[in-house]
């Protein structure tokens, strides 16, 4: 009899070991070669120009990362969220062969008054400053970044260009996660604000605005507090 | 239009452009700063290098238009 019940605390430790394992499987067996080897497969690794989800990204330099910290998950702006300011760049573009065309057709005379260098130099400066929207959008949904790491998450704001915050928690700290995702573009592109509520005053919680992929960013951060929470506890 | 009224033109068109070259060394700089921040995928130095022909294609044009008008 004794040996029975020996057997089913066992079989029980086991079972839990195995629940456990299930449930934080990704971060658990990290050191395994042949689990590593899946998690690779299975990771989403763009590293390129209009990346905005990336698990597990290998080629990025935080410079206040920790000792023996490494980044598990990289956000930004879905890509579709540069849609605005794409169409008014290229409507800005084609507005000056638009009013050519139109004061052609009809006949009208914008600038006679000026000499033609003058028109000249103010198209070509026109474009320029195009070419500024353009690069000042780019340079600021290219450094919205978020970061998940092994210890910390990571939020880095930058914007208008002389707009910049960085703030990091603990993953020990974090005690909600939750998503929205709303409207037509959100659901159709997927992507949605994740917001992360975090204990304690400096840092009341992180907002993720239209990460790709919400649900999986909540699950990841989810497992990752579950794990932190073990390892604490 | 008059000497007066061409004078006025241009002053004020250089005044926009150098201001203008200002802003785009403040976005020099800031990308700058930035990638000390972070560098995702080694793509940092390239847009400093964008921001930076940003910046050379403003002073051309204040040139030019200095020499020109």
């Amino acid at each position: 009899m004794p040996d029975i019940f020996i057997e089913n605390s066992i079989s029980n430790a086991q079972t839990g070991k195995k629940e456990q394992d299930t449930g934080h499987s990704e971060l658990k067996k990290e050191g395994d070669p042949e689990n590593v080897l899946t998690l690779e497969k299975n990771t989403k690794r763009h590293n390129h120009v209009l990346a905005a989800y990336c698990e597990h990204p290998r080629e990025i330099a935080y410079s206040n990362i920790l000792k023996e910290e490494a980044p598990l998950l990289f956000l930004r702006k879905h890509f579709v969220t540069n849609l605005p300011w794409i169409v008014k760049a290229v409507l800005l573009g084609l507005a000056p062969f638009i009013i050519s065309v139109i004061t052609g057709i009809f006949n009208i005379t914008l600038f006679n008054f000026l000499p033609y260098e003058y028109i000249f130099l103010g198209l070509i400066f026109y474009y320029f400053v195009i070419f500024g929207y353009i690069l000042v959008n780019y340079i600021t949904w290219f450094y919205n970044i978020s970061l998940v790491t092994t210890q910390r998450i990571v939020d880095i704001d930058f914007s208008h260009i002389v707009f910049e915050n960085v703030s990091a928690s603990k993953l020990g700290q974090i005690e909600d996660v939750h998503y929205q995702q709303v409207g037509v573009f959100a659901s159709v592109f997927d992507y949605g604000d994740v917001t992360v509520q975090t204990a304690g005053t400096s840092v009341l919680g992180f907002d993720f605005h239209a990460a790709p992929h919400p649900e999986k960013v909540v699950h990841f951060i989810n497992s990752l507090i579950g794990t932190g929470g073990q390892k604490n506890g | 239009m008059d000497d007066l009224g061409l004078m006025l033109v241009k002053f004020a068109f250089l005044l926009v452009i150098f201001m203008y070259v200002v802003f785009s060394l403040v976005v020099l700089k800031q990308s700058y700063a930035m990638k000390n921040v972070i560098n995702y995928a080694g793509l940092s130095p390239v847009i400093n290098m964008v921001a930076a022909i940003h910046v050379i294609i403003g002073v051309l044009i204040f040139v030019t238009a200095l020499l020109i008008l």
